[in-house]
């Protein structure tokens, strides 16, 4: 069964300065689509968006032909999982409740044992389920983001959304994080993330959106839209791509 | 088969409740008239027209009771109040409500004639005006602690210190009113008022305590125990999760308002069991509010109901009201989280 992600004409202004400019896209499922461009693009604002907590002021986003603003917040959390750039770490909170709090939207008064279930399931997908009873300022920050990523998955959703979920990971971490996200993209999520690497999103999209100013500036293929004159426009950065081990990277050494 | 760490937690919140309950024919037989526990016993559950039921069940019980559901109060409000601003120096006392009640009961008691002054004693009219100026003064609090937080962005720690400089303003208020209206032995007695004291509540403010509390506060904090786990981690993931933290922040420290405003109008300020009760309680059953809120209720009865009795036996028959005993331990207290700052569970 296809479920699609659809973004048409969506508009966003802060007071009165434009975040998102006629911003359209779509992904399937079983798809990667990253969303690059300098800081201040509009990539955290456009994942926002989808994610439905920021509600456009012109255009719509259709999650499996249903648009968000005729569902609930509570139908949405159930459809999304978000991976935040970073979380707060406050009050204790051990793993398991961390990850357990990615069940809200399914709870009503009390954790039911299909929502405990569900809290190990995700564990168990990135490989974290001997963390649960620790305390979440214990862990390392590879572990802190594939726990991060648990909680979206505890959600069941049915779109994945990261916002830059290799920010400040070392290489090693940022080989796992790839490996978990390819193995959620084969069962059948559709991911959707904000990324600056552009050879991490080189490497990993089955498509790319590339946003300047708020606008889409080129959209396809990675191999299509990061070309030297599309990163040399938007960036002001003669780059160096490597086609054959999919590397971006500056010129300028 | 359940976690070995859920089973954990359990027991830690059962022994403590059990603990709890047994405090209270132990609290119950100390203090200046001698009786045995049996006798105690004997008396809760078959009372008679002795000396000794009379004291137990017009004098200590009462007491304890109060100790028992005013501590639950403080200590639930303390830990919801905590999570849902992220400030582990938050609490109705360090944020100022207690103090802004105790203004507003003053107000009641004074100006609209809920009740009178006399020498050693305070005669309540009516439980309810009293009650409700309280609440009344404590909502004012409520909405400049979310102006400064919200709209001059105050951090942590300069928000509670905020705070208390506001509570000092009430206090200034409550002096000053003291000034004008009352003679130098009524003044004494209500400069003796405002140390918190678990002596003074009758039994239908008891009841009117208990019964408010168990309806609206106790329900509304365990209903909201997963949302305050989730805006720990940051609003944002709150949002994503449908949640509104705004909207839960803003009820809840209504609901603590309201809370702290009961308990203040019967038994006067009693601080820091609010901001102890939930760290202690963090520090045996962890961060995740599905067990640290009843514990944290629990703790808050335990811990003012031990501060009570030793106050009463300490130095007996001179009863130590209980805020200065509270307030005694509580102090140290907050100087280490202040000096610990964000290390104690919290960051950022």
């Amino acid at each position: 069964m296809v479920i699609e992600v659809e973004v048409k004409g969506v508009k966003v202004y802060y007071k009165s300065i434009k975040a998102l400019d006629g911003v359209t896209l779509s992904v399937k499922n079983g798809e990667i689509l990253s969303i690059v461009g300098p800081n201040g693009a509009g990539k955290s604002t456009l994942l926002k968006v989808i994610n439905g907590v920021l509600r456009p002021k012109i255009g719509t986003v259709y999650v499996d032909q249903k648009s968000l603003s005729d569902i609930s917040p509570r139908e949405i959390a159930k459809r999304i999982g978000l991976v935040p750039q970073k979380i707060q770490l406050t009050g204790m909170l051990t793993v398991y409740d961390f990850v357990m709090t990615g069940r809200r939207p399914y709870i009503d008064f009390t954790p039911s044992k299909r929502d405990e279930e569900k809290v190990y399931e995700a564990l168990e997908t990135v490989g974290a389920i001997n963390l649960a009873d620790r305390s979440l300022e214990e862990l390392s920050g590879g572990e802190l983001q594939r726990v991060i990523i648990a909680r979206a998955l505890a959600v069941e959703p049915e779109v994945l959304l990261l916002d830059e979920p290799t920010n400040s990971l070392d290489l090693k971490y940022q080989v796992e994080i790839q490996k978990i996200v390819k193995s959620l993209r084969s069962k059948g999520l559709i991911i959707i993330m904000a990324i600056h690497d552009l050879t991490y999103a080189y490497r990993i999209s089955d498509k790319i959106l590339m946003l300047n100013n708020g606008r889409v500036f080129a959209a396809g293929k990675p191999e299509e839209v990061l070309t030297p004159k599309n990163i040399l426009a938007v960036y002001g950065v003669k780059p160096l791509i490597i086609t054959e081990y999919k590397i971006v990277a500056p010129a300028e050494t | 088969m359940m976690r070995y760490s859920t089973r954990k937690k359990q027991l830690i919140l059962i022994s403590l409740a059990l603990f709890t309950f047994l405090l209270i024919p132990v609290s119950a037989s100390l203090g200046w008239y001698k009786a045995s526990l049996l006798d105690i016993l004997r008396s809760l559950f078959m009372p008679d027209n002795s000396q000794l039921s009379t004291v137990i069940w017009d004098l200590r019980l009462r007491r304890v009771l109060a100790a028992i559901v005013i501590g639950a109060i403080l200590g639930g409000s303390g830990a919801a109040i905590q999570a849902s601003m992220r400030n582990p120096l938050a609490s109705p006392f360090t944020f100022g409500l207690s103090s802004a009640a105790s203004l507003g009961v003053a107000v009641a008691l004074l100006a609209l004639h809920g009740g009178t002054v006399q020498r050693f004693q305070i005669h309540v009219y009516n439980p309810f005006i009293v009650s409700f100026f309280a609440f009344i003064f404590s909502l004012i609090q409520v909405f400049i602690i979310l102006l400064l937080a919200y709209k001059a962005g105050l951090s942590a720690g300069a928000l509670v210190l905020s705070s208390i400089a506001i509570s000092f303003a009430y206090q200034a208020i409550l002096y000053l009113l003291q000034y004008l209206y009352l003679n130098e032995i009524l003044v004494s007695t209500v400069i003796f008022w405002t140390f918190g004291d678990l002596g003074r509540i009758a039994w239908p403010e008891l009841c009117l305590v208990a019964f408010s509390s168990l309806i609206i506060v106790f329900p509304y904090f365990i209903y909201r125990s997963l949302d305050y786990d989730l805006i720990l981690g940051g609003d944002e993931l709150a949002k994503s999760s449908g949640i509104r933290p705004e909207r839960v922040r803003l009820e809840t420290t209504i609901v603590a308002a309201f809370g702290t405003a009961l308990a203040t109008s019967f038994v006067g300020v009693i601080g820091f069991i609010c901001l102890i009760a939930p760290h202690a309680a963090r520090l045996l059953v962890g961060g995740g509010h599905r067990y640290l809120m009843p514990t944290s209720m629990i703790m808050g009865s335990l811990i003012l109901t031990l501060s009570d009795t030793i106050g009463r036996v300490i130095i007996a028959p001179t009863i130590i009201p209980v805020g200065i005993m509270t307030s005694l331990v509580g102090v140290p207290l907050l100087v280490y989280l202040l000096v610990r700052g964000g290390k104690h569970g919290y960051r950022g």
